[in-house]
């Protein structure tokens, strides 16, 4: 979808929703966070994705694509569109849109659904597939049935006992819902217990557009832009998704809230940035092409405590590239919408005081350097110190003020001003003559 | 036990066997010298027992009885056919049939040459000798899986490929394994020798998959 036209929908009144994490079976409270969280830090996190030496040249543009649409966490509406409205020619599969997918499996993500990896079919016609993602319950297999709307993944579904993998926001269950105010595991449930009075089973986001409609589609049955989680668990023939859907958004949300899964607690609460190295073949994600991968997949290793997992390493595969026999005819995105891969934070001291600003990461010194260019997406923290014989007055700009720590955003150049006074020369006495004796007063 | 089309074809370029996925010189040499009068009579005889859509399939019925088959299943394009699948004739007819997102979807064939086939035969039969049944295989991965699991570590695949596979050993007895993730469990587990086996047979057979002769069947 065009970028802009994403953005606009981000505004429009929405009717959150989560989605699932893999290695959440049979856990299904199992949370899992991204490679470089531990459980223990707070603050941005940063996972390195590279491309393997294995990879075409063409896969660079749309690999920064995807790490962007990542980092910059916009819920979109309508994110599912066809292939030919972006200009794919034939039925070229979209790496970009596969690569969504299967960077979200690396980063903690688990399908949407019920698909073929979970049901073991290849049979796009089996009863059970697209409904909302479970584990089977005590009688060991899926139970489905569509309800009385006859829509597949719908708040209505009878499910029996089968066990919900989808987060979803308490009392609310509805997958269009663009994410907003606090997003964690007080605010939104696996259990069914808090459903909304009506509502059988947790409702996910499906588009089927152009595949078939008769499996499901909740966004038409919604009256919603055609939406669908990226984490959907088949990619349909002619179809692009380039940008996340709100359910994906508050899926990476829930696990931001840190390991204690309290938002409102931010001893542990992060933030995710990828940031692309280029070509390696060491990095936290690595993307690499292969004979033997089929389509795409992605390997992930973890460890885990409690209802809380740790990705340690993932590696994202790709069948090889070309045209020749047994290679994929990927479509590359040939248009960069990453963005700069940084901007320029400038630091304007004022007052008649004086001090210096130093940034975190290195960059400023403010003193002698006033400007630096840090990564798109990072964050920065600046300090304050005054010199001797003044103090810091305050920050302002960029959404900075008081006295304390001023984190910035680098989502575009900023400037940020600070301001530093001098402290008024303390008296050292003062000397009262009148009628009466003299006397020093000490402060 | 191809179509007419690829008999006139081969009889002219003098071939020994009616197949118009043997490039000169690629196909068994083992009759190369027979007279032509005999390679007119086995023309006639193999195009006979040959259906017409059998024909079109490039390998006929060599491989509705195949000595070996290979299925790769990618979930997340199920949909749209296995990724790969390959049949081996008992006459060494390879057929590889590839869904449309391949850049060179379809059916394609081509065909051992007696050596080649003989080998393989040979390699099959050895497979089988270091190959578990599939119980035995999974039983031991699992048991390895839950050890890293218990040292803290676990792996979890996504959009992992199903891998089924089937074979005739040397007893001619087919041999079937359906196994998910092999390539993963293959990183993690190096020393289970059977699925090391599995893995070797599995990459031999999908080493045919990328053979030059291979040809775009209609």
């Amino acid at each position: 979808m065009n970028r802009y036209v994403a953005l606009a929908l981000v505004f429009l009144p929405a009717l959150a929703q989560g989605g699932s994490f893999i290695g959440s079976d049979p856990n299904v409270n199992r949370v899992v966070h991204p490679p470089g969280y531990t459980g223990a830090q707070s603050g941005e996190i940063v996972a390195t994705v590279c491309l393997d030496p294995s990879a075409p040249v063409a896969a660079e543009i749309p690999t920064r694509n995807a790490v962007a649409t990542f980092n910059g966490m916009v819920a979109t509406l309508g994110n599912n569109v066809s292939a030919s409205s972006v200009g794919i020619p034939g039925s070229r599969p979209d790496y970009e849109s596969v690569l969504l997918h299967e960077m979200g499996h690396c980063i903690g993500m688990d399908h949407s659904t019920l698909g073929p990896s979970e049901l073991g079919t290849s049979d796009f016609n089996h009863p059970q597939l697209y409904y909302t993602i479970s584990t089977a319950g005590g009688n060991i297999v899926f139970n489905t049935g569509a309800g009385t709307d006859n829509v597949r993944a719908s708040r209505d579904d009878l499910r029996g006992d089968d066990v919900n993998r989808h987060w979803y926001k308490n009392n609310v269950n509805n997958p269009f819902e663009i994410p907003s105010g606090r997003i964690d595991r007080t605010t939104y449930s696996v259990s069914l217990s808090a459903l909304p009075v009506g509502h059988n089973y947790v409702e996910a986001a499906t588009s089927f557009f152009p595949c078939r409609a008769e499996s499901g589609d909740t966004s038409l049955l919604r009256s919603q832009p055609r939406t669908q989680n990226v984490m959907f668990p088949v990619l349909c023939s002619n179809n692009v998704y380039r940008d996340l859907a709100p359910d994906d958004v508050a899926t990476l949300r829930i696990a931001r809230a840190g390991a204690d899964g309290d938002a409102n607690l931010t001893g542990d609460n992060y933030t995710l940035r990828l940031d692309y190295i280029g070509v390696s073949s060491s990095c936290n994600i690595r993307i690499q092409f292969d004979n033997s991968a089929g389509f795409a997949l992605c390997g992930i290793s973890f460890s885990s405590s409690g209802n809380n997992a740790f990705i340690v390493s993932a590696v994202a595969r790709f069948q090889t590239a070309g045209t020749g026999g047994g290679q994929v005819n990927w479509w590359f995105n040939p248009t960069d919408t990453s963005g700069p891969d940084s901007f320029t934070l400038g630091v304007t001291k004022s007052g008649g005081g004086s001090g210096t600003v130093t940034s975190n990461p290195a960059g400023i010194s403010c003193g002698g350097t006033c400007s630096a260019d840090f990564d798109a997406g990072s964050n920065v923290t600046l300090t304050a110190n005054a010199a001797m014989g003044s103090y810091f007055g305050g920050w302002s700009g960029s959404g900075c003020s008081g006295t304390g720590q001023c984190i910035v955003t680098m989502s575009a150049d900023r400037g940020v001003g600070a301001s530093f006074g001098l402290i008024p020369p303390a008296p050292s006495g003062l000397i009262f003559r009148s009628n009466f004796e003299s006397w020093d007063l000490d402060f | 036990m191809l179509d007419a089309r690829s008999l006139s074809v081969n009889i002219t370029n003098n071939q020994l066997l009616p197949d118009s996925n043997c490039h000169p010189g690629s196909c068994s040499r083992a009759h190369s010298h027979a007279p032509h009068a005999y390679r007119l009579l086995a023309a006639i005889f193999i195009a006979a027992l040959s259906g017409s859509d059998l024909a079109a399939a490039g390998c006929g019925k060599s491989v509705e009885s195949p000595i070996a088959r290979l299925e790769l299943i990618a979930p997340l394009v199920a949909h749209m056919g296995p990724a790969l699948k390959l049949s081996v004739g008992e006459d060494g007819c390879v057929l590889i049939e590839r869904p449309g997102y391949y850049a060179q979807p379809g059916a394609h064939s081509f065909r051992l040459d007696a050596t080649e086939l003989n080998s393989l035969r040979s390699e099959l039969a050895a497979a089988s000798e270091r190959l578990p049944d599939a119980g035995a295989i999974r039983s031991t991965v699992e048991a390895a899986r839950r050890a890293a699991d218990d040292a803290g570590i676990s792996f979890v695949v996504a959009d992992g490929n199903l891998l089924r596979l089937s074979f005739r050993d040397g007893d001619d007895r087919r041999r079937t394994y359906s196994w998910r993730n092999l390539e993963e469990d293959l990183l993690n587990h190096p020393d289970i020798e059977g699925l090391v086996a599995l893995g070797a047979l599995r990459d031999r057979l999908v080493e045919l998959a990328g053979d030059a002769r291979m040809e775009r069947q209609p």
